[in-house]
């Protein structure tokens, strides 16, 4: 993008992991020709950050750097090379500080002055941010009762979104004192929100547009949910330029922003009876937050939230722990909080059923939660369709006739998932709906549909078209959409928690049915029949028994004349789902989705190498509302995971990441990625709109415990810890030749002295959710196809 | 995008470098006749998620047909071992851009020219935009056009 008079920023980062800040001298950098703003800290002093419990962020920080990264100044001028040559005439003097570079080091006891953060859990040595401890029911006495108790430990290293357009902001403060912001934002919301206060200006003199098209902006892999730094400093140098002011972070700067996939050191101890059904679950999760707070505290306890909505599991014991590192900040990233923890479990009970000598597929199956029925910690489960998706996993890869019947060097393995269809709670307490959707007919019959979701290339704009077109008996391709502007459009969260489909689509549908129902009434008045007979079709509104019919367009006239201008909003807010205790609020959903996968590996024993041959993954997705998107996210989730688990990992040394840049992060190409068979489970959900439900993250769950999994199958060996790279392989194979624990992964995780549990009376996995929440039941969900609806959510039969 | 049909990085080719040569971008994809057989099979297939890999993977794969035209799936893949795209995982590619070929070559062996920019520079004939096919009307369900292109019959879905 570019506006007349638009000027360039660019931002001074830290060279240092750990700081402090003793001088800024900016005055050479100002001196400098076709220099127009150079401002620091203290020309932004508000502190912000996505929750609020964390606002520990500075735009630009003032007394301390905390990595290698953390802004501090920013330039701008008339182009990007002025700007370069004006950031080295910044003048800095630090005095270093001690620095932790891991959990380990994170929980050694500091100086007060030396902390990363002057909050967090301060009772606690070190650099603790969060701790949890959350108890449903008596575990230990579980666990000691039971036959078979299995404990191990894990470990899932971090990594990047690495979205493949560059994070940008312009914007433009006008003479009218208006202030807009183009943004590649998934949260335009969230951005508003904080701009209003770190800028001091009302929310009415801002204007956030989240730009989704025009050259294609962020990959749905979760790149920019959090409102970030050159954000801010866009905006405040347009307001002390009056030019327009446009900020693109380098590839460099992205690695260094980040906000990806946390690591997570975990620990598991079950207690099973012989069958493997789980009696307790005993959970431990280190998470490394790296230096700021972001999401962190919601990703933590999501790192303990979701064990319970696969498997039945009658009590449990959360215990997380979230250190600030001076790395750069770790966020959500597809999954948020979720793969790690499911890497753990569903390799545990890998080793389950093979010391129970119990197949992997059936025994799964065993033990599946219940359809609608409550998790002992409290989590609603609603329409489940896992069974399904074991069942049709199991014989699209031929599972039980290659277990362990494949040639030494290859293996088959399985794991299983499950994902929210939005939180159920918003970020900053209130009781608003979380997304509304305004809807208007013209004369013409042409309709508009306004809402500030924003398309990251997930395909909510279609979304939105179709259950607009659904409902009023059009094509999607005949609706005008306004999104991701925070002027014109209603109220949405935004793209993150998987919550676009589910909550949207429910607001869209109940603002249609309003203008429908208004449309069939002035119908059923001039056609002479009743309104309730009537059906809206490819365009048309029709009576079927009397064959008597007019157009969509006709009758439009027809409704504004009786009622006035068509126009309606729909809003959704979920349920109140959350326990009754504290922390409660991550981990509800109104539905959960469900993915199994399995993997057939070639292990070359030489070499060390694993070569996936082929992934079959079925997602239960509720509906497939739009089947080709569906699939291009499961499709895009198995090749995120793949990377994950073989390639892409967050590390550093001395302080310094190790790979900044997309040539050495590396990330599979069309070369690395094997077939990948798709299929789609709807088990039609009775609250999401058309019984939809999440697609977007859920998929890549199952597939790094899949991968595991086949590795051990093909040559006995586990890997524990991701990624799974040819050295790790080999050290397996050398410690397995030498008659050693045949493993490769954590052999010990921090001993640490946890705050008392807050215990709470579990709620037992059979029991109704309406005892605690309203649910409403599948049979309920309104199939597309019906008398009042057309086929344009195209029907798929479960395969 | 194509400089006399060869894929080059655009960001490393300098203007001066070019002088004369046919330069092709994903702007000029789409002829005035309509979509390029492979942005409608991108389309079609899903083969486009955030599309910030789009363009490139287009134009290298316009390349690729020029060179191949009936790839397998293993030859579109090394050919475009190139292009990183983070959304879609690759699959739909591969199949929109198998489906892209398999009508571009039903098209040629119904008797219309397909010229590459260079054979008609050497014919020297002015271009036309012979390879370049309007979308008419639909083409049945991408699920529709997947099994069909799986069972070989992709005539059956070019209307319709």
């Amino acid at each position: 993008m570019q506006l007349p008079q638009m000027l360039y920023g660019r931002l001074l980062c830290s060279h240092r992991p750990h700081a402090r800040i003793k001088r800024i001298d900016t005055s050479r950098a100002e001196a400098l020709p076709g220099v127009k703003a150079v401002i620091t800290g203290i020309d932004l002093p508000h502190k912000y950050g996505i929750l609020p419990v964390s606002e520990d962020e500075f735009p630009l920080e003032i007394d301390k750097v905390r990595f290698v990264g953390d802004p501090i100044a920013v330039v701008a001028a008339t182009d990007e090379f002025i700007c370069e040559a004006a950031l080295q005439l910044i003048e800095v003097d630090y005095e270093e500080l001690p620095t932790a570079m891991s959990i380990d080091e994170a929980l050694r006891p500091v100086e007060e002055a030396d902390r990363i953060h002057d909050y967090g859990a301060l009772e606690a040595a070190g650099n603790v941010h969060k701790q949890v401890h959350l108890e449903f029911g008596d575990v230990d006495a579980a666990i000691e009762a039971a036959p078979h108790v299995l404990e191990g430990m894990y470990f899932y290293e971090g990594n990047t979104h690495l979205a493949l357009e560059q994070h940008a902001a312009l914007a433009h403060y006008g003479a009218d004192g208006k202030l807009t912001l183009w943004s590649s934002t998934q949260t335009p919301h969230y951005v508003h929100k904080a701009m209003a206060k770190v800028l001091e200006l009302p929310t009415s003199r801002i204007r956030v547009i989240a730009t989704p098209n025009g050259g294609g902006f962020l990959t749905p892999s979760r790149g920019k949910s959090d409102p970030f730094p050159h954000e801010f400093c866009a905006a405040k140098l347009s307001m002390m330029c009056r030019r327009p002011v446009k900020i693109t972070l380098t590839r460099e700067e992205i690695f260094y922003m980040h906000r990806g996939r946390h690591p997570v050191l975990m620990w598991v101890k079950t207690g099973v009876d012989d069958d493997g059904k789980i009696l307790g679950l005993d959970f431990q999760s280190f998470v490394d937050g790296g230096a700021y707070g972001s999401y962190g505290v919601a990703s933590t306890y999501y790192t303990g939230a979701l064990q319970t909505v696969t498997y039945k599991i009658p009590t449990y014991r959360f215990r997380g722990l979230r250190v600030f590192t001076n790395k750069a900040p770790c966020g959500p990233k597809r999954g948020h909080g979720t793969p790690q923890p499911r890497y753990a479990l569903e390799i545990h009970l890998d080793r389950i059923a093979e010391q129970l000598d119990l197949d992997p597929l059936q025994y799964r199956r065993s033990i599946l939660v219940d359809e609608y029925s409550m998790t002992v910690n409290h989590m609603r489960v609603t329409s489940c369709g896992l069974d399904e998706c074991l069942t049709a996993v199991g014989d699209a890869s031929d599972f039980a006739s290659k277990r362990r019947q494949l040639p030494y060097g290859q293996g088959i393995g399985m794991g299983c998932g499950s994902y929210l269809s939005g939180a159920g709670l918003p970020i900053y307490w209130n009781d608003m709906p979380h997304t509304s959707v305004d809807l208007k007919i013209d004369r013409g019959g042409g309709v508009c549909a306004k809402c500030m979701e924003i398309d990251i290339g997930q395909g909510s704009d279609s979304v939105l078209a179709m259950t607009v077109a659904e409902v009023l008996g059009i094509e999607a391709d005949e609706i005008q959409l306004v999104t991701a502007d925070t002027d014109t459009t209603p109220i949405d969260l935004g793209s993150y928690s998987s919550r676009v489909t589910f909550m949207m689509g429910n607001a869209a549908k109940q603002a249609a049915e309003k203008l429908r129902e208004r449309i069939l009434e002035a119908a059923g008045n001039k056609l002479e029949v009743s309104p309730e007979e009537l059906a809206a079709a490819h365009g048309m509104i029709v009576h079927a028994r009397t064959g008597k019919s007019m157009s969509f367009r006709e009758a439009v006239p027809l409704a504004e004349a009786r009622g006035g201008q068509l126009s309606s909003t729909g809003f959704y807010r979920p349920n109140r789902l959350a326990g009754p205790y504290k922390g409660s609020g991550v981990g509800p959903s109104p539905a959960y989705s469900y993915s199994c996968a399995a993997a057939q590996v070639d292990v070359d024993v030489e070499t060390g190498i694993v070569t996936p041959q082929r992934i079959w993954i079925a997602h239960d997705c509720g509906r497939a509302i739009n089947p080709v998107l569906v699939e291009g996210q499961v499709e895009g989730s198995v090749y995120m995971a793949l990377g994950e688990i073989f390639l892409e990992e967050q590390t550093y040394r001395k302080g310094l990441h190790k790979f900044p840049s997309m040539l050495e992060y590396k990330s599979p190409t069309f070369l690395e990625m094997p077939p990948v068979e798709t299929i789609l489970v709807e088990s039609l959900d009775g609250e999401g709109p058309f019984g939809a439900k999440e697609c977007g993250q859920g998929p890549l769950l199952p597939v790094p415990p899949a991968v595991a999994n086949a590795i051990y199958d093909a040559v006995g060996i586990r890997i524990d810890e991701l990624p799974i790279t040819p050295d790790k392989v080999l050290r397996g194979l050398e410690r397995k030749a030498a008659g050693k624990e045949s493993r490769v992964g954590p052999n010990r995780v921090p001993n640490v002295i946890w705050p008392d549990p807050i215990r709470v009376d579990p709620v037992w996995y059979d029991q109704p959710p309406e005892a605690y929440v309203p649910t409403i039941r599948r049979v309920d969900a309104e199939p597309p196809g019906s008398a009042k609806g057309s086929p344009n959510c195209e029907h798929r039969e479960s395969p | 995008m194509l400089i006399d049909d060869e894929p080059v990085l655009s960001c490393l080719a300098l203007a001066l470098d070019v002088q004369g040569a046919a330069i092709e971008t994903v702007e000029g994809l789409r002829g005035a006749a309509g979509h390029h057989e492979l942005q409608i099979a991108f389309a079609e297939l899903g083969a486009a998620q955030c599309g910030y890999c789009t363009p490139g993977i287009l134009m290298a794969s316009k390349a690729l047909l020029a060179e191949n035209p009936r790839p397998t799936q293993s030859e579109t893949s090394a050919w475009l071992a190139g292009n990183l795209c983070r959304c879609t995982g690759y699959i739909k590619i591969l199949e929109a851009v198998e489906l892209a070929a398999d009508r571009i070559e039903t098209r040629r062996s119904a008797g219309e020219e397909n010229a590459t920019h260079r054979q008609r520079r050497r014919a020297a004939a002015p271009p036309d935009e012979a390879e370049l096919i309007p979308i008419e009307g639909k083409r049945g369900t991408p699920r529709e056009i997947r099994q069909n292109l799986q069972t070989g019959e992709t005539e059956g879905v070019s209307d319709g």
